[in-house]
């Protein structure tokens, strides 16, 4: 078929589409139905598990995938979405961005501080990140130091949900190696100090309920001497801890080392910060014995210099989230793509845009292919922008690939996502479409 | 008898001048310890005589087969090296000052340095004091034809006791520096421009040749601004041609030296400009005489090289170095060959760089250069290896004539 | 008897001060702490051993080293060893535990563990001190500072630098970690006091003279205190900037830098020193030659650039401008001199061999104004060492200081020879053959193509 006749077409097949879909698959009717199902019907289905479904379906019941299939019976009453021709996989997850996201930075110590607080909703551009294929993003707060704490959340425009996690990890940002340790010591040292001020509490409180106790029993020898009624019991006074300044609270967590404690992903500008990274890690004293933190960012520029500590890295099987871009070795011309070395060194591979803006996100997936030309494998691109992320921000056991039981986050192709010039065609969130490549 | 005495004195006094000076009709015998000859056959003589007459090189042999001549006078350093005096092919301090930079057009080439010439300017002292006894000092390189260079000897004195040849070479600047400064033209334009000049110019000189040999009924108009370029076509003098990067290069060969069939002495000659050599490999007259870089940091294989090394791996054997003084000050010609051994060439060839090559190159190979007989007795002695910064020079020889002397005032 | 002494002090003091007369105190009144106060300090001539005592040949004193499973060694092996501050070793090992150099010597057993280099026939030195650097090390503490990857930590290493002064910190070049980077604080107050700036020499001057009294005065208070524990202290919060400067050189907690050139301006500087009795450290220095006895009786060292080119001043009918000859003429005098090239960085966009990437070379140059080589050696590593204030870690190689050196492929001095290894805290940080950057320049090491027969000598004093 010419070009000219394609275009021709397709007018005709969008109409057709956008008829059929107003017929067939009426969201209010799903809605009002709860007994019917969903069935996203695609030419491809890259199941992120292993699986390359062709054709493949993928079917939805309240809310979860519950079928992911080839060639399956669909119930008659079954709402279709029609992406024949279309490659389905699970939606993209940002990992960290602050697309959109207003007011200024804040620098210093404010781990309390969340990024939900410089989003306005009615201005947020939605269409930016569905468009690029992303369902769910990590927003960070901006600013050097610990700026806050990083927030997941859905894409949809309009959501009722829109956050997914609050506190995923705290962001470090220090781009000069002094600044950096001076932030490090100085923030554990305040948090430290928080401790300390609940300890003494704690021990004064545990002191004057001694000594009461004491007194009580004294009065109640005397008492009883004299009178042997009930001796009135005080009551203990329940201790009351001094409230921490919530900015270092998350940073207390991970001294005292609970559960619920945040991972620091540091942004490491030059290979040489994260030695510094580490140096001034481990100068915090409660932190000197454990395992080292092991998720970077390692932004854009520059990153070819990150060859110097591609073993390091992957001696320690870190994460680490990189644009996929290839570089050259430093102060030379020599190409080199450091997040293929990172991957082969045995380090998980995110995906982040090359910059944190809209055409950069839209270019992501054939970044990924050139990933792929230099040596990483399909499955382990398509994860660093679906699973890897999930495991991330601990959502996998939500989404990240398609699997019956997830959630039915996906993203559609018009080709295999890796193909270079692949674009996304429909991104679903919660079963429904909320951005499709007809509508606009 | 008061006439008489004062004849006397005269005689008495000239006598004492001539034998300070050393001046013409005296023979000087000079003793040392190796001749480094840089002539035909390389030959360097250990334990030798070098005996000069007249400003010129009458003998060399060793000092068992060579007799000193009688009345001579006889300087015995037994524990130096006699090395030809060094020739420096791109200068800019003969006038002393930053004098010489006079930017007019894109093409001026009517300017000569000639006019700004201070013989007896404190860099001559210093270069005779780095071993450096002639230099060929030309206009900067802010436009494409800057002007006439003059060669001349480090010695001092008058313009015309120190000047050797002018015009001696002409200056042409292509790219790099003329696109920097202030006439906001580009590369095509600039060649463009110098095409046309030289077109016009050997247009010019084919027209009076052609009626000079009868050959052509009507004389053409005489024109002195075009006038100064016939030597240049006849092959008396060379172009000085700031050239660098390997495109540049190609274009200062293919033009400059093919086209116009001018005698191109490729100055600079920096960065990826070995690349080159195989087309001037072709041309046996073209001189490549690199520098002030002598290092250039090759990005697609992480490594430095030696830029003066590199011409000599890719096969080019007429090579010398600069030092564009006063971007590196002209005493320090030979640590521009240092530095050249350091990055990967040899220190014999490295000598031959900074003496005969450059002779060759400003066509005085008949004059300076090497050690020869007949040659100006143009010499240094120096406590060892001149290419070692350890070694310095003892005294510097121009013309037979010493002109510098360390046991006096040392000056480098 | 108390009072009269007393007003007899006060008048001392203010015709001192009204007549601005040299005064030495200390011959007049018997108060010996008073006196010392007063008297400005006969500089001691600084304790520069030349000739250095050799310490004693240390292959002798071979250390029983007792079992460590933890221990690192390191040795090199078969090297020429250039110990600088004692004898010559040829064919010597130098081992090293845990980044510090145990022995040195002909005949030391070698544990199997250790890791050796083979290095028969290449020399071995002290690694290189450049007094003064930008881009080797991080600026300010280079534990906190230094990016492990830089190219200028690389190109310092290929250049036989292993240490460095970055203007606060004296640091050593380590790639690829952070470990021992950083040697000492070490910062030297920069005075400014010459002719050109006479209001700015007027400040220091009165700063140091107004300095100098209250220190008296404390003096005249610990001892009123003796007698009268009530006395009140003098008032020191003024104390600050220029005047805390002041402090910390006359109560010989600093020493001054400063840089001269002319011979005047070196007179008044060095006068001033000696009235005030600190310590100087003389950067530039061109003039110097012209009157080293100056520098000398003032005990000052100086850091200069052999190369340097200063015009003689014309109009004056005096001496002036540089000399080849200056490293020499101070070093006859008894001055400790330390080299630095002009360039205090290293640069790769093409002229070579006029900063730090050629050290070496800078100091052949003082070799050819006169400088003995061992002493142009010297000045390139135990000097500035010594004048850091790090001699007693780095800058030589003798047992106990750290395993910084350097092995080349031929005489330091020479323009052919290359850095084959640089070892800093025992460990190899540059290797050239693994590096790449210079890996192709005679990679067989010092060796030139065979010249014709009897045509050229390769080195400065081979036989002719």
């Amino acid at each position: 078929m010419t070009n000219p006749a394609r275009k021709l077409l397709y007018p005709v097949g969008t109409l057709l589409m956008v008829v059929l879909a107003a017929l067939v698959a009426d969201p209010l009717e799903a809605r009002d139905n709860p007994e019917r199902v969903t069935v996203i019907r695609a030419s491809r289905v890259i199941t992120g598990t292993g699986e390359i479904l062709t054709p493949g379906e993928v079917v939805i019941d309240e809310g979860k995938i519950t079928l992911v299939g080839s060639q399956l019976d669909v119930p008659e009453n079954a709402r279709i979405i029609d992406a024949t021709g279309q490659t389905l996989m699970a939606g993209m997850i940002l990992a960290q961005t602050r697309h959109g996201l207003k007011g200024l930075t804040r620098n210093g110590t404010n781990c309390d501080w969340s990024p939900m607080t410089q989003l306005v909703e009615d201005e947020m551009p939605w269409q930016d990140f569905l468009e690029s294929g992303f369902v769910a993003v990590a927003l960070v707060p901006s600013g050097s130091g610990f700026p806050g704490h990083s927030v997941v959340i859905f894409t949809a425009p309009e959501s009722t949900d829109r956050v997914i996690k609050d506190g995923a990890y705290l962001p470090l940002n220090g781009n000069s190696s002094t600044a950096l340790h001076s932030t490090i010591s100085r923030s554990f040292d305040s948090a430290r100090g928080e401790i300390e001020k609940v300890d003494k509490a704690r021990e004064k409180w545990e002191k004057e309920q001694e000594e009461a106790k004491k007194k009580a029993e004294e009065e109640a020898k005397k008492e009883g001497d004299e009178k042997k009624e009930d001796p009135k019991k005080e009551e203990p006074k329940e201790f009351k801890p001094p409230e921490m300044k919530p900015s270092l609270v998350p940073l207390v967590k991970i001294l005292q080392e609970q559960e619920e404690a945040l991972p620091i992903i540091y942004e490491v500008r030059t290979p040489g910060l994260m030695l510094h990274f580490d140096e001034a890690i481990s100068s915090v004293k409660e932190l000197k014995e454990r395992d080292p933190f092991d998720i970077f960012i390692l932004p854009g520029a520059r990153n070819g210099a990150f060859h110097e500590v591609v073993e390091r890295l992957g001696e320690r099987s870190a994460t680490v989230l990189i644009p996929p871009r290839l570089s050259a070795l430093p102060d030379t011309y020599i190409r080199y793509s450091v997040p293929v070395a990172l991957s082969r060194a045995g380090c998980t591979i995110i995906s982040l845009p090359l910059n944190d803006d809209a055409a950069s996100m839209r270019a992501l997936p054939g970044m990924l292919s050139e990933l792929v030309r230099y040596g990483l494998s399909e499955e382990d691109a398509i994860a660093s922008v679906t699973l890897h992320p999930a495991k991330l921000l601990g959502l996998d056991d939500r989404m990240g690939t398609v699997e019956a039981g997830k959630e039915p986050h996906f993203v559609l192709f018009d080709k295999d996502p890796l193909v270079p010039g692949a674009r996304v065609m429909k991104t679903i969130i919660g079963g429904e479409v909320v951005w499709d490549r007809e509508d606009q | 008898m008061r006439t008489l005495s004062l004849v006397f004195l005269f005689v008495l006094l000239a006598s004492l001048v001539v034998v300070e000076t050393a001046g013409a009709g005296e023979t000087i015998v000079f003793r040392v310890g190796k001749v480094v000859t840089m002539d035909d056959e390389d030959r360097v003589i250990n334990n030798a005589l070098v005996v000069v007459e007249d400003g010129k090189i009458a003998a060399i042999g060793r000092s068992r087969d060579l007799e000193i001549p009688a009345g001579a006078r006889v300087i015995d350093r037994r524990e130096l090296w006699l090395v030809p005096g060094l020739v420096e092919c791109h200068n800019h301090t003969g006038g002393g000052s930053s004098d010489l930079h006079d930017y007019i057009y894109l093409t001026n080439p009517g300017l000569r340095t000639l006019e700004s010439i201070v013989p007896d300017n404190p860099e001559m002292e210093r270069a005779r004091a780095g071993g450096v006894t002639t230099i060929l000092t030309i206009p900067g390189s802010g436009n494409n034809m800057s002007g006439f260079g003059t060669i001349l000897k480090t010695a001092g004195g008058t313009v015309e006791e120190a000047v050797l040849k002018a015009p001696g070479s002409l200056k042409i600047a292509q790219a790099g520096n003329p696109e920097r400064y202030f006439y906001g033209v580009g590369r095509s334009f600039m060649n463009f421009n110098t095409r046309q000049t030289l077109r016009k110019a050997r247009d010019y000189h084919l027209a009076r040749t052609a009626w000079e040999e009868g050959k052509l009924q009507e004389e053409p108009p005489k024109d002195l601004h075009w006038e100064e370029f016939r030597p240049l076509f006849r092959r008396e003098i060379v172009a000085s041609v700031h050239t660098q990067i390997y495109q540049v290069l190609m274009t200062t060969v293919k033009m400059v030296a093919g086209e116009f069939g001018i005698r191109t002495v490729l100055d600079h000659s920096t960065f990826d400009a070995w690349k080159v050599a195989p087309l001037i490999k072709e041309d046996e007259t073209i001189y490549t005489i690199n520098g002030p870089r002598q290092i250039f940091y090759d990005r697609t294989q992480r490594r430095i090289m030696g830029n003066a090394a590199r011409w000599w791996q890719a096969g080019i054997r007429k090579l010398g170095v600069n030092t564009d003084a006063p971007v590196v000050p002209q005493e320090e010609l030979f640590y521009q060959a240092t530095m050249a051994c350091y990055y990967g060439w040899t220190p014999y060839e490295a000598l031959r760089g900074v003496t005969r090559i450059p002779a060759e190159a400003l066509m005085l190979d008949h004059r300076l250069g090497s050690i020869k007989v007949g040659l100006d007795a143009d010499f240094c002695l120096w406590t060892g290896d001149p290419i070692d910064p350890r070694s310095s020079v003892e005294m510097a020889v121009i013309d037979g004539k010493i002109t510098y002397e360390a046991s006096k005032k040392r000056v480098f | 008897m108390q009072i009269r002494m007393h007003s007899l002090l006060i008048l001392l003091i203010v015709t001192v001060l009204v007549t601005d007369l040299p005064f030495y105190c200390g011959s007049i009144i018997q108060f010996t702490s008073v006196a010392e106060a007063q008297d400005p300090p006969r500089r001691r001539r600084r304790g520069r051993p030349r000739p250095t005592p050799p310490p004693t040949p240390e292959p002798e004193k071979k250390e029983e080293v007792p079992e460590d499973e933890d221990a690192e060694y390191f040795a090199v092996v078969g090297a020429i060893i250039h110990t600088v501050t004692g004898p010559v070793v040829r064919g010597g090992t130098v081992l090293c535990k845990n980044g510090k150099i145990i022995s040195i010597g002909t005949d030391i057993d070698v544990p199997d563990e250790a890791q050796k280099i083979d290095a028969d026939g290449f020399h071995l030195y002290p690694g290189l001190v450049a007094f003064r650097s930008s881009g080797l090390i991080g600026s300010g503490d280079p534990q906190k500072s230094q990016d492990p990857f830089a190219l200028g930590t690389v190109m310092g290493l290929a250049a036989g630098i292993t240490s460095t002064w970055n203007g606060s910190r004296v640091g050593k070049l380590v790639r690829g970690g952070l470990d021992g980077l950083t040697i000492r604080k070490q910062a030297f107050p920069s005075i400014t006091y010459t002719s050109r700036n006479p209001g700015a020499a007027r400040e220091l001057r009165q700063a140091l003279e107004k300095v100098q009294e209250h220190l008296r005065a404390l003096e005249r208070h610990a001892e009123e205190k003796k007698e009268n524990p009530e006395a009140k202290a003098p008032d020191d919060k003024w104390i600050r900037g220029t005047f805390a400067t002041a402090r910390n050189l006359l109560t010989g907690e600093a020493v001054a830098l400063t840089r001269v050139s002319t011979i005047n301006d070196l007179r008044l500087v060095c006068n001033l020193s000696r009235r005030f009795g600190f310590e100087l450290l003389i950067e530039g220095a061109e003039e110097a030659w012209i009157d080293p006895g100056l520098i000398a009786r003032t005990g000052a060292s100086v850091i200069l650039t052999p190369r340097i080119r200063r015009d003689a001043d014309k109009d004056r009918n005096q001496k002036s401008g540089s000399s080849i000859e200056n490293a020499s003429i101070l070093y006859e005098h008894g001055i400790p001199i330390a080299i630095r090239p002009r360039g205090t960085a290293i640069a790769l966009w093409g002229l070579a061999g006029r900063d730090l990437g050629h050290l070496p070379m800078e100091a052949a140059f003082a070799v050819r104004g006169g400088l003995p080589e061992a002493a142009a050696i010297e000045a390139i590593t135990i000097e500035p060492a010594r004048i850091l204030g790090v001699a007693d870690r780095i800058g030589s190689i003798e047992v106990g200081k750290d395993a910084d050196f350097i092995i080349t492929d031929g005489d330091l001095l020479s323009y052919l020879t290359h850095v084959r290894w640089a070892v800093v805290n025992g460990k190899i940080q540059y290797d050239k053959m693994e590096e790449g950057l210079l890996d192709h320049i005679r990679p067989g090491g010092d060796e030139v193509p065979e010249p014709p027969d009897d045509h050229w000598p390769r080195r400065l004093g081979d036989p002719l």
